[in-house]
């Protein structure tokens, strides 16, 4: 039955196959062979084998010369091969076919062996290997010698037999000694049809020169020594072969010449293919499956995720600001009335309410100016009110800025005060680092000494007690900078912070905790400040559009609870069979 | 309004409207007022650090004052000097002392303000919410007062045990590297429900914030286009 | 040598620092001279990364790279404020209204569209993060929110209703607090490293 050899993994595919079932390559480009492989016994060759003269040594010098190691031709011992061992991993039929080619289960085993090294038998592993490294040193120019590579082999293989007969608890001999067991069957038929006895040697006698008793490796060395000669292969000129895995002619040997190197081919009587056997440890199992499985899954046709366009974001971005500015447009510039102010007023506004209530006269206060050029319009409406409760109170504001915009903003802040005119304000400018600004702060604070011509001008900072402390800032990290550096200098002094919305609700906890004398944010706070402290305020014409403005926000967020409900349901239905 | 007033209140205008076109997309305006923005901004920065900082506090002392004043000046000199050519490619690693002096300062300066500003007077407060003279002095009913004191307790310990910083984790004990003890995942699943509805909080809060700089920004719009008709 | 030159300046530093806030009288001189110099170096890092961005302005107008007309626009914005403010000085009322007339509009503007792209975000809100504690906590925290803010809930002082409106009004506080103490513990942690060499964001060899 003709197979489809792979040249790329070796597997045998049925003849119409496209791809390999196991590395997936083309076999457009491959010729059917004949699978002489047959499940016959070896012991029915045998008669054949043991009349051959040529086939085991056309087989090691196949071997051989794939690791390039040197041979002379010389006359082939009248070896027969048989069925090699089956710790050897591979059953070799030692077939004399009259092909023209190597056999098949050999091509198979050179290829795995070159491809995976770990899915053959010991020995031929470590002949290969042996192979190559033999190879590598004759072209390094440190040869070794043949007999000593046999020698080293052959106690590799000895110690692991002595191993495995230990763990099998089988009789074994010293380490390095063959075990006291029968020879290699196929050894013994070998030597049996050559009339030499089997003497079982001590591997520690065993010398370069003379390895003593006729056993295979013996004979092995004198083929590189020189002293045997294997007989001359025919000299028949095969038929015109395409490549070198072509078919080979019947029963012959010819050798030819491929890139240089001698090139014995083995033919292989019709009809007397074994099917070779290759041992494999379970482990060594379970790694091919899981490589194969990998190039499986690889290849495995895959579903394609269909693209979700997203939905057309700029249309619902101008249909919701159309209808918010609409929205604030009405409320805003149609004049309606302000609902009456209600509930009483927070802890933190009452506090603030008093401490500017109790604030001494001719007091020096620090405003600290800590926000930006975008919350002018918030901040107007929030600090106005307590502003103009601390203008009346105080004599000096002292105005530090940790914002670029900061100093200019206050300015305009303050001119919108009533009693502005008659305050005192001294500007220290603006300080990039808040942090550093507000730990400068206090650790000028009364010096006993100080440094002899030190530049009075290097310290910007204001200096001196104040009465109380306004922080003004539209961020929770610059209020946080100011109130933790200003609480651990200034821990007796009080501090109010008016801060935008934004900000409240993380700076809460620094009033609650004592930090803070008092703290208002936001414009419904401001509302109720204004109101208390009866203060003029433009907050009233705003107040319809905000509240207009949030309640559009929480129907939104309504109706997005209902829109995103419906579409996960989708997607989970879409993610489902995408599983299944 | 008079022509300062005419000419800032078109400009704001005009910026405020190239600004919103955002809205409805990306384009040549909004850019146009981000760039102008940026260079202006970058520019009074400049002018600010240089006339408010550099000025008074560096260069008009190394004119005007006594050699011995100036040489109080050396150091920031030398570190400013340092800093300057450190943009060089070959100088770069000199730019590491200035910068290891900034380093040492603001982790100094952070210490002091995270134990001293946060650590300890939050912990504090925590701790007073357990004060039985302050429940008998509250007006809130004893069992409101024990409620908010557990909650705060529990919110507490949940929030740390989500960040769970400083934790030490016995890595035999836990069948996973990446799984947390199961009192900590306890703890953190409270935890993430307080930090829901504070950030909840603060959404609402940055919402209110934003919406009154488009009402005011409406407002100006509106204001503007009403004088703009009465001028006419 | 220079390693070990900046990370003796990071230590002494820092331990000045510290050990000021501790002996304030002994060390306050001390303290007030390092804070200025540090003024003074922020400063000058300030204008180096001012000078950064113009520079890289001024290479995509040589370049003609795309954008180079809103390098243009930049680069004349801020030639003309750094002429205005050097000569008119930065307390001159006309320099003042340049400033602000171009800071607020922008500034505002931008955060009024910050506030349609929350209402837009705030329709996916449950979408994006799906059913979790935080994500209803965060949503049900909002709403109330914004209902307290506007007054929409009219409760009596001292009825049930307001008593449950102020327990509600309680809970970002203490997920504040517990956010802060986090903060505060992670700031501690990033300068003790800073100090003890572990952390060295002024660089390493």
């Amino acid at each position: 039955m003709a197979v489809l050899i792979c040249p790329e993994c070796g597997a045998e595919n049925t003849p119409g196959d496209e791809y390999c079932w196991s590395c997936r390559r083309a076999l457009t480009d491959v010729e059917p062979v004949n699978d002489a492989v047959q499940d016959e016994p070896l012991g029915g060759h045998l008669d054949e084998l043991l009349n051959s003269e040529e086939d085991l040594p056309g087989l090691l010098h196949a071997l051989r010369q794939d690791g390039n190691i040197d041979g002379e031709q010389g006359d082939a011992e009248d070896v027969q091969s048989g069925e090699f061992h089956d710790s050897l991993g591979q059953a070799s039929s030692g077939q004399s076919g009259r092909e023209e080619e190597i056999p098949e289960w050999l091509r198979r085993i050179r290829q795995r062996a070159k491809q995976e090294k770990d899915s053959i038998g010991e020995v031929t592993q470590k002949i290969s290997a042996a192979q190559e490294s033999l190879a590598d040193e004759k072209r390094s120019s440190q040869h070794e010698s043949y007999a000593d590579w046999i020698e080293r082999l052959h106690q590799d293989f000895s110690q692991e037999q002595v191993a495995k007969d230990s763990a099998e608890g089988a009789p074994t001999g010293k380490a390095g000694q063959l075990p006291q067991t029968e020879d290699p069957e196929w050894l013994a038929k070998i030597l049996k049809v050559h009339g030499k006895s089997v003497e079982k040697q001590d591997l520690d006698s065993l010398s370069t020169e003379r390895l003593g008793g006729n056993s295979l490796l013996q004979w092995l060395v004198d083929l590189e020594s020189g002293k045997e000669k294997l007989e001359p292969l025919s000299e028949e000129e095969p038929p015109a072969a395409k490549q070198s895995g072509d078919a080979v002619g019947e029963g012959d040997q010819n050798e030819r010449t491929v890139d240089g190197d001698t090139t014995q081919e083995i033919r292989i009587k019709k009809g007397t293919s074994v099917k070779p056997v290759l041992s494999i440890s379970r482990k060594e199992q379970l790694e091919a499956d899981l490589i194969s499985a990998t190039i499986v899954d690889e290849t495995a046709p895959r579903a394609m995720r269909k693209f979700e366009k997203p939905g057309s974001p700029w249309v619902i971005r101008a249909a919701v600001t159309v209808i918010l500015i609409t929205a604030l447009s009405l409320s805003l510039f149609s004049g309606a009335s302000t609902s009456n102010l209600s509930g009483s007023l927070k802890p933190q506004h009452r506090a603030l309410i008093t401490w500017l209530e109790q604030l001494p006269a001719e007091s020096r206060l620090l405003l600290v100016v800590d926000y930006h050029a975008g919350f002018e319009a918030e901040m107007a409406l929030i600090a106005q009110p307590v502003l103009s409760k601390a203008v009346q109170a105080s004599s000096e504001f002292v105005i530090l800025s940790s914002t670029e915009s900061g100093v200019l903003l206050v300015d305009r802040l303050l001119q919108d005060i009533d009693g502005f005119e008659t305050l005192v304000v001294s500007n220290a400018g603006y300080f990039p680092a808040s942090n550093f600004a507000a730990f400068g702060l206090g650790a000028g604070i009364d010096p006993s000494w100080r440094f002899v011509h030190a530049p009075d001008a290097v310290n910007g900072l204001p200096q001196g007690d104040f009465e109380g402390i306004l922080v003004l800032s539209d961020s929770y990290d610059g209020a946080k900078t100011w109130i933790e550096q200003l609480y651990a200098q200034f821990s007796e002094v009080t501090i109010n912070l008016i801060t935008t919305a934004q900000a409240g609700p993380l700076l809460l906890p620094y009033y609650e905790s004592h930090q803070l004398g008092g703290l208002v944010s936001g414009l419904s706070e401001a509302r109720q400040m204004t109101a208390y402290l009866n203060v003029e305020n433009s907050t009233s014409h705003l107040w319809e559009a905000y509240r207009t403005g949030v309640l559009m926000m929480i129907i939104v967020i309504v109706l997005g609870l209902f829109f995103m409900s419906d579409h996960e349901g989708q997607e989970t239905d879409r993610s489902k069979g995408e599983k299944a | 309004m008079n022509w300062l007033e005419w000419v800032t209140g078109a400009a704001g205008f005009l910026l405020t409207v190239m600004v919103l076109s955002y809205l409805i997309g990306d384009n040549v305006f909004f850019r146009l007022a981000a760039s102008i923005f940026i260079g202006v901004t970058a520019g009074y920065l400049a002018v600010l650090l240089i006339r408010h900082i550099l000025w008074p506090f560096l260069i008009q002392p190394l004119i005007y004052e006594p050699w011995q004043t100036k040489l109080w000046l050396g150091i920031p000199l030398l570190l400013i000097f340092l800093l300057l050519i450190s943009q060089f490619p070959r100088m770069i690693k000199l730019g590491r002392i200035p910068l290891a002096y900034l380093a040492g300062l603001s982790g100094g300066i952070a210490i002091i303000g995270a134990v001293f500003g946060t650590l300890l007077p939050q912990s504090m407060a925590v701790i007073n919410v357990f004060d039985a003279w302050a429940w008998t002095e509250s007006s809130s009913p004893l069992w409101r007062e024990m409620l908010e004191g557990a909650v705060m307790l529990v919110g507490v310990i949940g929030i740390l045990s989500y960040f769970y910083f400083g934790r030490k984790r016995n890595l035999q004990k836990e069948k996973q590297a990446e799984q947390r003890p199961a009192i900590f995942e306890a703890f953190s699943q409270v935890g993430q429900v307080f930090i829901g509805i504070t950030l909840g909080s603060v959404f609402a809060s940055l919402f209110s914030s934003a919406l009154l700089a488009l009402i005011d920004r409406i407002a100006f719009i509106g204001k503007f286009i009403m004088n703009l008709f009465r001028g006419f | 040598m220079k390693k070990n030159l900046s990370v003796a300046m990071a230590v002494i530093i820092g331990v000045i620092v510290l050990a000021g806030y501790f002996f304030r009288d002994q060390l306050g001189p001390v303290l007030t001279l390092i804070i200025d110099w540090g003024i003074l170096l922020v400063s000058v890092l300030g204008l180096l990364g001012i000078g950064y961005l113009i520079k890289s302005h001024i290479t995509k107008l040589i370049k003609k790279e795309k954008g180079a007309f809103n390098s243009v626009v930049v680069l004349l914005a801020f030639i003309s404020v750094l002429v205005a403010g050097l000569i008119l000085s930065t307390e001159n009322d006309i320099f003042q209204k340049l400033i602000l007339t171009v800071q607020i509009p922008v500034e505002a503007s931008l955060l009024g569209v910050l506030a349609v792209t929350l209402m837009i975000t705030s329709l996916r809100l449950l979408r994006t993060r799906g059913w979790t504690l935080m994500s209803v906590g965060f949503l049900v925290s909002a709403v109330i929110s914004m209902l307290v803010d506007v007054a929409f809930f009219q409760t009596e002082p001292g009825s049930p209703a307001d008593e449950i409106l102020k327990f509600w009004s309680n809970l970002p506080l203490i997920g504040a607090r517990g956010i802060l103490l986090g903060m505060a513990l992670g700031g501690l942690l990033v300068g003790l490293r800073v100090l003890l060499t572990i952390d060295r964001p002024y660089g390493e060899d």
